[in-house]
């Protein structure tokens, strides 16, 4: 690949990119102010409680598109802190990795464990 | 995708700006400030959270052994940091919003908008904590 190839996929590839990250931004808004508010009400929740809150299906439906589009928002957003720090490339593309398939086990992990609370199993 | 150009690979990367080349401005320092508590909040939060959370659905005996490590000093600490490092990031995530929306943009706006932003942020972070309190 020429450099001028390379740098046009970048240039395709950043703008998707950009987009994304403030359409991530755009979603959460709303849903960081579900998060923060949950957060009041499950402060000190003991089990029954919590299992209470997050079971009804609002609730359950936010956590969900909360935990989707911060988890999306996060590994964007480390990417380019990646980008912008990291050094050599080889370290930045792990980094990029790591984070993308953590916030990919994150996203699987907290869909289940809503499904189980929801199911109150 | 290696960079094989020795000129492009030996320019100095993003923090070397800030200090020797680069004064420290309101406007740079509320900019680092943002992406330090964007990494926080994905290293420490996210996974605190996530952790709760599988607590949650895994039962009332590790729910207990979790919230009693919030409940405790440093448990605590680490969820007021969160809530302090999510209203300023959130905050300051709206402002690059206006701007990206070709907003505000001339350097008294700027300087403004990072004001009210920190104002909000801490205004914000004051009610959740005492709502939260309560």
């Amino acid at each position: 690949m020429s450099g001028r190839e390379n740098a046009q996929a970048g240039a395709h590839g950043g703008l998707r990119h950009w987009t994304y990250q403030r359409a991530s931004s755009i979603l959460l808004v709303p849903l960081t102010l579900w998060l923060l508010w949950a957060a009041t009400q499950l402060t000190g929740a003991d089990f029954n409680a919590a299992r209470a809150f997050l079971s009804t299906s609002f609730h359950t439906v936010m956590a969900a598109l909360t935990a989707a589009t911060l988890l999306y928002h996060a590994q964007s957003g480390i990417q380019v802190v990646c980008e912008d720090y990291v050094q050599p490339a080889w370290l930045q593309a792990a980094m990029i990795g790591l984070a993308r398939l953590s916030c990919a086990i994150g996203f699987l992990a907290s869909i289940i464990a809503l499904y189980a609370i929801g199911q109150g199993s | 995708m290696t960079s094989v150009n020795k000129e492009t690979d030996s320019r100095p990367i993003s923090p070397f700006l800030i200090g020797p080349y680069y004064k420290p401005q309101l406007t740079s320092m509320l900019s680092i400030t943002s992406r330090l508590m964007g990494v926080f909040l994905l290293v420490v939060t996210t996974p605190l959270a996530g952790i709760w959370l599988l607590s949650l659905a895994a039962g009332p005996e590790p729910y207990g052994v979790v919230t009693e490590f919030l409940g405790s000093l440093p448990g605590t600490t680490l969820c007021i940091a969160s809530l302090a490092c999510l209203c300023y990031h959130s905050c300051n995530g709206i402002r690059h919003l206006v701007w990206d929306s070709g907003r505000m943009l001339s350097l008294r706006q700027i300087y403004a908008s990072g004001y009210v932003m920190v104002a909000c942020a801490i205004a914000l972070f004051a009610l959740i904590l005492r709502i939260a309190a309560a």
